[in-house]
């Protein structure tokens, strides 16, 4: 008995050591693996420390992207803007030295048949004379548009107001239109009230303006037809109507006519002379004034401008 | 007298033009568009065309294309007097089969003689054999 029970606690002792042992082993297992999950979250903590990072310079990445497409689309623009102004320019030019050299033409040639016949018969010289002057108001025309072009695009039209008679600035621009329209057999009419229309503006700028319609509305019109030019006044404004039968404006063009260089289809289709400027030139003039102009036009019935001036002149400047 | 066909649409240039090669011997009939000029060179007895290259309807190149693809039209000599002067497009109205090419403002005294050297330019490849048709190369 003494020995089955000694044999017992030996076995028990036994298993205790085992068990022991074991748990020792498991202590040690434990706390490697408790070192372990500490390490991880702290790699753990780092890792999503760098997520952050990342996604923030990912941010900046796409800001900047952004940002450099947006530059590169403005480059774009402004490379098109100058492409297109550069061919502008080189229209223009064309333009110029084109409708510089068709006046010319008809002035060099009629002076010098004038100087080859010694002395040319009184219809020759009478013709030709006509010719070259008619000409001469032609260039004339086209150098003031150019120039006030100029004055345009550099921001000071340079309006010099002062007291000045309409009717009478309208019977100049007649006058001197009388030419050109009789080679045309067109007839110029102006309906204005009886007496002068005193208004307030800049009478050499005004000229320009009724000089550019009238050689529109003389330009378009059939042979023999009429342009008429009609005045209305009340106290405070002046409205002159220029009226051509000629072949009309198609309406989707009638908004841009006062475009600088436009020039419609039916000015391009009948070759009519012109820059595409006059109609843009007249427009700035009149609302340097104060004014408006206008165009209501029928295809195949004509185009009549409305141009109304306040006769006080323009506002004074702010 | 020879007669020239002048294609200008501008009346003051008609008038001087008329007058200036009436005045130098030759007989003159004119066209005021591309369309006319076409027309009045196939009715015939046109010996040759001073031809403008901005006119309506039918620019002057579109004139020249025209007349050369008529047998009827082909040997007429071609004039081109126009008021384009850059190089470009004295190349290409001569490309388009103009003799030659006189810019305006023109020389009112040498008109004539220019338009009898294009004559007589044009009645040396004729009696080539070549009917005309070279000098348009």
């Amino acid at each position: 008995m003494t020995d089955t029970l000694q044999t017992l606690v030996q076995a028990f002792d036994r298993m205790a050591a085992t068990y022991e042992l074991m748990a020792r082993r498991l202590g040690g297992q434990i706390e490697q693996l408790e070192a372990e999950r500490t390490a991880l979250r702290a790699h753990l903590a780092d890792l999503s420390q760098q997520q952050i990072t990342l996604l923030r310079s990912n941010q900046d990445l796409a800001r900047l992207t952004a940002d450099l497409s947006g530059q590169v689309t403005s480059l774009t623009h402004r490379a098109e803007e100058i492409r297109r102004q550069d061919q502008l320019k080189s229209e223009l030019l064309a333009t110029v030295s084109h409708e510089l050299r068709t006046p010319l033409t008809s002035i060099k040639g009629a002076l010098s048949v004038l100087l080859a016949e010694d002395p040319p018969s009184p219809e020759v010289r009478s013709e030709f004379l006509g010719i070259a002057h008619q000409n001469v108001e032609r260039v004339m025309r086209l150098i003031g548009n150019f120039l006030n072009l100029a004055r345009i695009e550099a921001g000071e039209i340079g309006v010099v107001p002062r007291p000045l008679d309409l009717v009478e600035v309208l019977r100049g621009v007649l006058a001197r239109m009388r030419g050109p329209a009789a080679e045309r057999r067109v007839s110029l009419e102006l309906e204005a009230p009886a007496g002068p229309l005193p208004l307030t503006g800049d009478p050499e700028m005004l000229e320009s303006v009724f000089s550019n319609l009238l050689d529109n509305a003389v330009k378009f019109s059939p042979e023999g037809a009429l342009v008429t030019v009609r005045v209305e006044a009340t106290p405070q404004a002046v409205t002159v109507h220029v009226r051509d039968r000629g072949p009309g404006i198609p309406p989707e063009e009638a908004p841009r006519v006062f475009e600088r260089f436009f020039r419609g289809t039916p000015a391009t289709n009948r070759r009519v002379p012109g820059t595409g400027l006059g109609l843009h030139i007249s427009k700035v003039i009149v609302e340097a004034h104060g004014g408006r102009i206008g165009v209501e036009s029928r295809i195949g019935e004509g185009s009549t401008f409305t141009v109304t001036l306040p006769r006080g002149g323009p506002a004074p400047a702010p | 007298m020879p007669v020239v066909l002048l294609a200008e649409d501008e009346p003051d240039i008609v008038r001087l033009v008329t007058y200036i090669l009436r005045r130098d011997g030759f007989l003159v009939r004119t066209a005021t568009t591309g369309q006319e000029a076409v027309e009045a060179a196939r009715q015939g007895e046109v010996d040759l065309i001073l031809l403008d290259i901005m006119l309506p309807e039918l620019n002057g190149y579109g004139v020249c294309a025209a007349l050369r693809e008529d047998p009827l039209t082909r040997g007429i000599p071609i004039v081109v007097m126009s008021a384009r002067a850059q190089a470009k497009e004295v190349a290409r109205g001569l490309a388009a089969g103009a003799v030659s090419y006189i810019t305006k403002p023109f020389e009112p005294a040498q008109l004539g003689e220019q338009i009898r050297a294009a004559l007589a330019a044009a009645a040396a490849g004729r009696a080539q054999g070549g009917a005309g048709e070279d000098l348009h190369r």
